[in-house]
């Protein structure tokens, strides 16, 4: 893992009260998602409203959301083409989805999840269904605050140095931001004045806030030999056992960061000679 | 000149393009040979694949099926695919008719390591309908035939008319730059069967003379029970493991590694296979 280098120029000072406003600049990158406290306590990644009940509702702390970012570019079903009997197989039209969307408040978990489904993606043959929506979702990740369950640091997952166009780092009373690409950038260029350079100061308490971070990831997995014993107890009990459980629900596969298998179905219509394709969670 | 829109379809490996169903022959009781051409004349002509690789087949508003190429790319042109009616999308395939339009895309897998495979011997053991992506094999092999050491065909089916392609292999068996020994399980009453009678192993004592098993490859595909005396044969005339070449198969859904409804251990079928060898096979749960 790549060492963090916190180049000066990269980096800037987003004070609280000017966190709405910063919100607000956002819109104009994209429709703006953020974990939203809902009444029942759970986080989900909604749509941020332009009013200010809804920004006031961002949780950029909470624990996780319900359903990983993973739907944004992969949704649980998603219609790959339309055909018809000439055997021509056209990209659906525009359903108003497909426009530029800003993720606010994506967790180094989250973000790692991400990094691993582009390199599916990617490998052997580019999705381009995939990358489509890819492109066009802005990343700002923020800091968890850990719970007993978090297993971040087994997995190298508790931070990240790519993969973010911005990122936001809780420090009191202000967002210790990290600029990631040249759009990131570009969202600061867009409203400089909501910003202000970092300080010495700044970088101490940043360190602390994430030495104490660090030192919430608590929960340790043994992972070193976990391959080599999947290969080993190819035949065990545990999995028939763990098999007569499954109610084939498929929760698993929804709240999996990364899980990517898929089925494909074809739906033709009335007229018997035209139809779509559609990919689906499996 | 490539437009947008063309450069947009070379750039998705998951859009199918329509091909054109040129003529189908019925080759045994359940199997036909499709021939397809690419509408896109173009795409025609620059086609190609290596032998052992697969297309995936759209009929329709059926969905996708997998079928191994049954063609040579020595003889390009047209797409050759020799298919069994077996669900959805292989029964809309049999209800078409010439001129029809479905989608194919690919070739996709790794098909056979021809590089590796010249100046060797190489012997092709194919069962029943095993044939099917053997064939393209087979006639690239033939048409480069230089490049190649002492070559044999044993093809064993269960009687005369499940052999597929029977008129072409039946005519190889006089060709002297090939051995070509057939073989059936039984001959129906009052049918005429000039070749052998027994299961494919039979074939074995045949060449085993003639190829050098230190300098070639086999290469194998048929029903699952053949796999278990073909290999004993195999191992015991002293072929490597790495040297026996197989033909699987799996339900691909994408044909590109990502839906992963092809995967065997850490393995997809249909970008590390269909082409595995038997060491490969062995160190992979379920696979055979």
């Amino acid at each position: 893992m790549e060492k963090l280098e916190i180049k000066l120029g990269n980096v800037r000072i987003l004070p609280k009260e000017n966190f709405p406003r910063f919100v607000a600049g956002l819109g104009s990158f994209g429709e703006v998602f953020a974990p939203l406290r809902r009444p029942d306590g759970v986080r989900s990644f909604s749509r941020v409203g332009k009013g200010d009940g809804d920004v006031g509702a961002i949780d950029l702390r909470h624990p996780r959301t319900m359903l990983p970012p993973k739907k944004f570019l992969f949704p649980p079903e998603m219609e790959m083409y339309r055909f018809s009997a000439d055997g021509g197989f056209t990209d659906p039209p525009p359903n108003g989805e497909d426009g530029p969307k800003v993720l606010l408040g994506v967790h180094p978990c989250d973000i790692n999840g991400l990094l691993i489904l582009d390199e599916v993606f990617r490998r052997y043959y580019v999705d381009p269904h995939y990358f489509a929506k890819r492109e066009r979702l802005v990343i700002i990740g923020a800091n968890c605050e850990p719970d007993d369950k978090c297993f971040c640091k087994s997995m190298r997952s508790e931070y990240v140095d790519k993969g973010f166009d911005l990122f936001l780092t809780d420090i009191g009373d202000a967002y210790f931001l990290r600029m990631g690409t040249s759009l990131g950038s570009d969202i600061v260029v867009a409203d400089p004045d909501a910003f202000r350079p970092v300080e010495r100061a700044d970088v101490r308490v940043y360190k602390e806030a994430e030495n104490r971070r660090a030192q919430a990831l608590k929960s340790q997995v043994e992972l070193d030999s976990l391959p080599q014993i999947l290969e080993l107890e190819y035949d065990s009990e545990v999995w028939e056992e763990a098999g007569g459980r499954c109610l084939s629900c498929s929760t698993c596969s929804s709240v999996c960061p990364t899980c990517y298998c898929y089925d494909v179905f074809d739906h033709l219509n009335l007229d018997g000679a035209s139809g779509s394709r559609v990919r689906r969670w499996d | 000149m490539l437009t947008e829109h063309d450069l947009a379809r070379q750039a998705d490996p998951l859009r199918p393009l329509p091909a054109r169903l040129v003529a189908s022959e019925a080759l045994a009781s359940d199997h036909r040979l499709f021939q397809f051409r690419f509408v896109d004349q173009e795409l025609n002509r620059d086609w190609s694949h290596r032998p052992g690789q697969f297309v995936m087949l759209s009929v329709l508003g059926t969905g996708e099926a997998p079928i191994s190429i049954s063609s040579s790319p020595t003889r390009g042109g047209v797409i050759e695919l020799c298919v069994r009616k077996a669900g959805r999308v292989t029964g809309a395939l049999y209800r078409l008719k010439e001129n029809a339009i479905v989608g194919l895309r690919g070739p996709y897998g790794n098909g056979f390591p021809i590089d590796q495979m010249k100046g060797h011997d190489v012997v092709i053991i194919a069962g029943g309908l095993g044939m099917a992506p053997l064939r393209s094999l087979l006639w690239h092999m033939l048409d480069n035939r230089e490049d190649f050491g002492h070559l044999a065909l044993l093809y064993g089916t269960r009687a005369p008319e499940d052999m597929l392609f029977k008129q072409e292999v039946t005519g190889l068996v006089e060709r002297t730059d090939i051995d070509t020994y057939l073989t059936v399980d039984k001959v129906p009453e009052g049918q005429e069967w000039s070749h052998d009678v027994g299961v494919v192993t039979k074939l074995f004592p045949h060449v085993k003379s003639r190829i050098d098993p230190d300098n070639a490859y086999a290469a194998v595909c048929g029903p699952p029970v053949m796999y278990k005396f073909v290999l004993r044969e195999l191992l015991d005339m002293g072929f490597g493991k790495d040297r026996i070449l197989m033909s699987l198969e799996r339900r691909m859904k994408c044909g590109i590694g990502k839906c992963s409804h092809c995967g065997v251990g850490y393995k997809y079928t249909c970008i590390h296979g269909p082409i595995f060898t038997y060491w490969d096979a062995m160190n992979l749960p379920e696979m055979v």
